[in-house]
């Protein structure tokens, strides 16, 4: 076991993750988590206990977080106060594309409604959202009551159809449930198509580099999202 | 040979042989579809509340049901329910009278546009789609998302026709209300539910049979001329009208609805080779059920007088012919299956990316 300095940030969610957890180590922050696969996050196969979430049923992803727990020295990750920055809810790869099937379309509701396409009212793609997501929230309601959790929303790395009006929904959702949610959107308005610059995204073209980690980590501090300050 | 017509005629011509001793559950022979339909046959319904009945007796017999407006992949079937999705062909809500299905053939058509259909705003701050008023469980939030979803509809509602073999229309009512300034029938009387009742705007209608057999001939017109071939298949509702505006007594009323309604079906068929008429109005109404299948509100059918309706429906169908479209099912159904087809690929694809990205935490080097 690499014996490490206590973590200030801890990184615990879908693949997403481990750009941070690695933009985090680029910045110098003394940091650490696990990341296991958005679809078992989507498919809701983790739970919340008194030692912090674990994945349900994922042996692989199991071995992750007891080497997190050995790393850590002790069996609840997340110390009283330290802040645990998770991608719990989003897992877009999975919840956007079926949306979109038969054909249907949504937008940011300041852009209204895409021509000659067929829609669903903003009420159904609420309830649409919330029926898949509503394990998630539940239990990202219980984890916020546990630990300091910080929701980050994935990269902004493509435009494809539906992905900006479930992003904004899901944000929506979470800021009214009094959650700490950062979007890393804004950071990126100024680029090319308001989208994550290709250098910053790996080859996939989907999940963001050390670099963009960092960055994104960078906003989350200046905007009073993350705050590094040993807690009292 | 016979020395009247009457000697050659079979049993179910006679009440004693045909109704009275065959009983409820012997009746024979009521309906002989006189088309010998294809069995990849798609079927559109549209109509009254009663209507739905027939969508789904057809999905659960395996024929082709043509669903033009679907709910989003993977929408769960309680939420799909809740906005109405899945109950008639396309999301139009109940077409209550032959003024309404013209209205929606044209808008269809781009004859009538959009912006003609009245929204109204709740006191809650909510828009209702005066053509579908309780389509939304709670209206839209806005005049544009309701005209969107109303557009969406009307796509909808023209591949129903496009791309269907049968049009199965139930006619519910002869009485409603239009707009006397634009004309634009509702569905229901604005104040019933939705909007605020004007009485210098809001014209009792109770459409009268040649109103209601040209509405119904123009709309058929129409749809046959995007789809030449398309057969409409009418019914009429046996559900009595909830309430009569037209002065007279509710019962009184609802036998002239029916009667009216039942009349411009039966002589359409007569008339028409591409319209027939299915009895489902006479399987509920007609003396030998003796109203046993109305709730005690004695409105509500119950299930087994629906399930009755369609075995009959379903042993005079005949879709016996060999299918004729061949590999090509449905060019929008195939459609939206290549699309899910073509996501999950790259749902896997990306999942296996994500993978990758995820064991590159033990990648120590």
């Amino acid at each position: 076991m690499t014996a490490s300095p206590e973590p200030q940030v801890y990184f615990i969610g879908d693949s997403h993750c481990a750009a941070l957890l690695a933009g985090a180590r680029l910045l110098g922050i003394a940091a650490d988590g696990a990341s296991w696969s958005g679809s078992t996050w989507h498919d809701g196969r983790f739970a919340l206990n008194e030692n912090g979430i674990n994945p349900r049923g994922l042996p692989q992803a199991g071995r992750l977080v007891e080497a997190l727990r050995e790393r850590v020295g002790r069996a609840r990750v997340v110390p009283p106060g330290r802040p645990v920055v998770s991608t719990l809810g989003f897992h877009l790869g999975r919840l956007v594309p079926p949306y979109g099937w038969n054909g249907h379309e949504a937008l940011p509701r300041a852009e209204g409604f895409p021509a000659e396409a067929d829609v669903t009212s903003r009420a159904f793609l609420r309830d649409y959202i919330r029926h898949h997501r509503r394990r998630h929230f539940r239990i990202a309601r219980r984890w916020a009551r546990q630990e300091r959790l910080i929701l980050v929303a994935p990269p902004p790395a493509f435009e494809r159809p539906n992905y900006r009006a479930f992003r904004e929904e899901l944000l929506a959702w979470y800021r009214d449930e009094g959650l700490a949610v950062f979007d890393p959107s804004p950071e990126f308005a100024r680029e090319a198509g308001g989208l994550v610059p290709p250098a910053l995204l790996e080859e996939d073209g989907i999940h963001g580099t050390p670099e963009y980690g960092a960055r994104v980590l960078r906003a989350m501090q200046r905007a009073g999202v993350l705050d590094l300050a040993q807690p009292d | 040979m016979a020395d009247n017509p009457y000697r050659e005629l079979p049993p179910t011509a006679f009440w004693r042989t045909g109704v009275a001793e065959a009983g409820l559950f012997g009746l024979q022979g009521l309906w002989k579809s006189p088309w010998r339909l294809p069995s990849d046959a798609r079927f559109s319904t549209f109509g009254s509340c009663f209507a739905q009945h027939i969508s789904r007796a057809l999905v659960a017999r395996g024929v082709t049901w043509k669903d033009a407006e679907p709910a989003p992949g993977r929408t769960p079937d309680e939420l799909a329910r809740k906005y109405n999705y899945g109950v008639f062909t396309a999301r139009t809500g109940n077409i209550y009278t032959a003024a309404q299905l013209l209205t929606w053939t044209r808008l269809a058509l781009g004859e009538m546009p959009i912006e003609a259909i009245e929204i109204w705003e709740g006191p809650e701050g909510r828009f209702h789609d005066t053509l579908r008023p309780k389509i939304e469980p709670d209206g839209f939030e806005s005049i544009a998302e309701a005209r969107a979803s109303l557009a969406t509809t009307a796509r909808a509602f023209r591949r129903a026709f496009a791309e269907a073999e049968v049009f199965v229309f139930t006619l519910g009512l002869t009485e409603g209300w239009e707009d006397a300034s634009t004309g634009q029938c509702w569905p229901l009387c604005p104040g019933t539910g939705v909007g605020t009742f004007d009485p210098a705007r809001h014209v009792f209608v109770n459409y009268d049979y040649p109103r209601i057999r040209a509405d119904l001939e123009a709309a058929m017109a129409l749809m046959r001329g995007v789809t030449p071939g398309l057969r409409f298949l009418f019914t009429v509702s046996p559900v009595p009208l909830v309430a009569t505006a037209s002065g007279g007594h509710v019962l009184v009323a609802t036998t002239h609805s029916k009667s009216v309604l039942r009349a411009v079906a039966g002589d359409l068929a007569a008339a028409c080779e591409e319209v027939d008429y299915f009895p489902s109005y006479e399987i509920i109404a007609s003396p030998p059920a003796r109203a046993t299948f109305f709730e005690p509100n004695m409105r509500t059918i119950a299930p087994e007088g629906v399930n009755l309706v369609m075995t009959h429906f379903f042993a005079g169908l005949d879709i016996s012919a060999p299918p004729e479209r061949g590999e090509a099912q449905d060019g929008a159904q195939d459609g939206a299956a290549a699309r899910q087809k073509a996501s999950e690929a790259e749902m896997a694809a990306e999942d296996l990316v994500c993978e990758e990205i995820i064991l590159e935490q033990f990648n120590d080097g």
